[in-house]
């Protein structure tokens, strides 16, 4: 055997027992006992948030994930950490501001390399009453919403088995979700990501607005909102209660009966329904009765959250009045049968001045707390 | 003679106080209302495409409605078994009877009558008082507004507007008929002597009824396609009141 030969053999070796001996390191790493660690699973019930009393009984439950502390704390971290994208510069609240009511005021988010997404960002609020999530409802549960921007090219672009490995070997958040679900390193897996993502997202409650406070005897409308009020729910009026809840029973001013979450408000009309340039809810069902279809909004927080629709193709809250107003489309394919009464004369037909009313009220819904509140906030600053 | 004189009063208290005491009660069963939804002799599936009696390709998409107080019918009177229940097709499988079930008395019947809608103590309820799992509740997506309660029915879907078109039914000529106000609560009542039956102690039965969308249309009111499709009820008064009289006769004892 030539010197040279015996020389690569040991280099080899010896190289081969270096890096076995650090994958070993990792394996121990991942194996930390987290009692030695002084990790304690203990976790306490959240109690910072409470559903508003002139709010309805909430209709989503989180599925064997109850809101913790060290959960919600967890989930306020990852919702805010961009290293659960593919080049670690984009977290979830990137394109899910606060001070938008967790949505993007662009029309349409940009992911990590570059690109635009294909619909508005949906604003993140009383999440708890809704029974299916995006603008085309494919996803089932929060749990669901959370993992899929992730992996989405378009979005954050990156796996989860990265992310997966990028957590375990971060200094904090084995500890950190130890001690929210008692998961161990080696153990961690997207779902305790998505459970505390879950967790955070439930804690989004906007329940203080002028609105709100009128209710509870705090505030009062101006007599142009309380017009505007009228209008809302007057079915002879701007008839906006039969797909946002009508103001009296159903506060949360979106709907929540969960098969009428998602209508044709009569935007296009191509000829047929394949010709929607989005097919929205019909392209999770994949059935052309559906085709044209979006989850219908929380009318909520409407200060914030401009652009409007899922396309964002209104920039103001003027021109989605005179949408409905005047300009929907009666031969659009699949338009609601539920609530689209006045489609036949293009809209409910509002003068100027009930225009103005009815926007004066829509505004008495945005909280201005909410966006500021201090619990939802970038933990990282 | 003396005990002749106490005989009789004697006599006369047994059979008083034997007249007093109860029947023997009956016992009860396990009884089952199922509604059958159909368009003629075809049983209704939402999203699916039908002709109806006249030739117009329909599509329905929704179909809900109260029932309240629902009453078997006998020579003697009536018993309540029911006193509210919103039936719904979103909430069973496609060709699925809506059904509710019961414990009722055994004995002889003549009908059933029930009301379609809400009493007006019910619906003067406020919904965000029920669970989600009541029908009264706010999930229902069936309440309407503080001063006007509830829809009562809510039926919906697409429809030709012209006779014997070729499909597949438009997809923008909607229909619309969402009834309610306490002036349009309406009773249905089914069965007479001759399709009296028995429901025998400790027994099931089930009480079959079919609900036929022909006859929402084309009952004692003539729902033309060109007299408009949509009512909210207080857009169009006269339609909801048209929709309704046809609506709660459209149910029929199912054939044996």
């Amino acid at each position: 055997m030539k010197a040279t030969t015996l020389y690569t053999i040991i280099l080899l070796a010896v190289l081969a027992s270096t890096f076995a001996g650090c994958k070993k390191e990792e394996e121990e790493e991942d194996k930390k006992d987290p009692n030695e660690l002084g990790w304690v699973y203990n976790p306490t019930p959240y109690t910072g948030a409470a559903i508003p009393r002139n709010f309805p009984q909430p209709t989503y439950v989180a599925n064997n994930n109850p809101l913790t502390n060290e959960g919600v704390q967890l989930g306020r971290m990852l919702f805010y950490d961009p290293i659960l994208s593919g080049d670690s510069t984009l977290a979830c609240a990137g394109c899910h501001k606060q001070e938008n009511a967790f949505v993007d005021s662009r029309t349409f988010s940009i992911g990590i390399d570059g690109l635009p997404g294909k619909r508005h960002s949906m604003p993140l609020f009383n999440l708890m009453y809704s029974s299916r999530f995006f603008w085309d409802g494919r996803a089932a549960n929060l749990a669901e919403l959370a993992l899929m921007p992730v992996e989405d090219p378009l979005e954050m672009h990156e796996s989860w088995p990265n992310n997966i490995a990028k957590l375990q070997a971060h200094p904090n958040y084995p500890k950190l979700f130890y001690e929210a679900f008692g998961v161990e390193p080696a153990d961690l897996t997207k779902e305790h990501a998505a459970k505390a993502l879950e967790q955070f997202m439930l804690i989004l409650i906007s329940g203080n607005s002028k609105f709100d406070k009128a209710v509870r005897g705090t505030a009062e409308l101006t007599e142009a909102e309380e017009r505007g009020f009228i209008l809302f729910n007057d079915n002879l009026g701007a008839d906006c209660f039969h797909c946002h809840g009508d103001g009296s029973a159903n506060q949360v001013f979106q709907e929540i009966n969960a098969v009428r979450q998602f209508r044709n408000n009569g935007l296009d009309d191509p000829a047929t329904p394949q010709g929607f340039d989005d097919y929205g809810f019909g392209e999770f069902t994949g059935n052309v009765s559906d085709y044209g279809k979006f989850k219908v909004p929380s009318l909520r927080n409407l200060r914030f959250t401009a652009p409007y629709m899922h396309d964002g193709r209104f920039a103001t809250l003027e021109e989605v009045v005179d949408h409905y107003s005047t300009g929907v489309k009666p031969n659009s394919p699949n338009i609601d049968a539920g609530g689209m009464e006045f489609a036949y004369q293009g809209g409910v037909q509002l003068t100027q001045q009930e225009k103005a009313d009815l926007i004066a009220f829509l505004l008495t819904l945005s909280d201005e707390e909410f966006v500021t509140d201090p619990r939802f906030s970038n933990p990282f600053e | 003679m003396i005990y002749l004189r106490l005989l009789i009063p004697a006599l006369i208290l047994v059979v008083m106080v034997s007249s007093c005491e109860k029947d023997p009660e009956l016992g009860t069963s396990t009884f089952t209302l199922a509604v059958h939804p159909v368009i003629g002799t075809e049983g209704l599936i939402l999203n699916q495409e039908y002709i109806d009696q006249e030739g117009y390709r329909i599509k329905p998409v929704t179909l809900r409605f109260y029932i309240a107080h629902v009453m078997l019918t006998s020579a003697t009177g009536e018993v309540e078994i029911k006193d509210l229940d919103l039936l719904d097709m979103e909430n069973v499988a496609a060709g699925e009877p809506l059904t509710f079930t019961v414990e009722a008395p055994a004995g002889d019947y003549t009908g059933i009558s029930f009301w379609v809608g809400l009493d007006s103590t019910q619906n003067a309820s406020d919904p965000a008082t029920f669970n989600n799992d009541h029908p009264l509740s706010l999930a229902t997506g069936t309440f309407w507004t503080w001063n006007t309660g509830y829809r009562f029915v809510m039926f919906e879907g697409y429809f030709d507007t012209i006779q014997n078109t070729p499909g597949p039914v438009s997809s923008t000529r909607f229909f619309n008929y969402h009834t309610g106000t306490n002036p349009l609560y309406a009773k249905a009542e089914l069965g007479n002597a001759s399709t009296a039956f028995t429901i025998a102690e400790g027994a099931d039965y089930t009480y079959n009824l079919d609900l036929d969308v022909n006859k929402m249309f084309y009952g004692p009111q003539n729902i033309a396609r060109s007299q408009g499709a949509v009512t909210h009820t207080t857009s169009n008064y006269e339609l909801a009141d048209k929709f309704t009289q046809n609506f709660v006769r459209a149910f029929t004892l199912s054939a044996p």
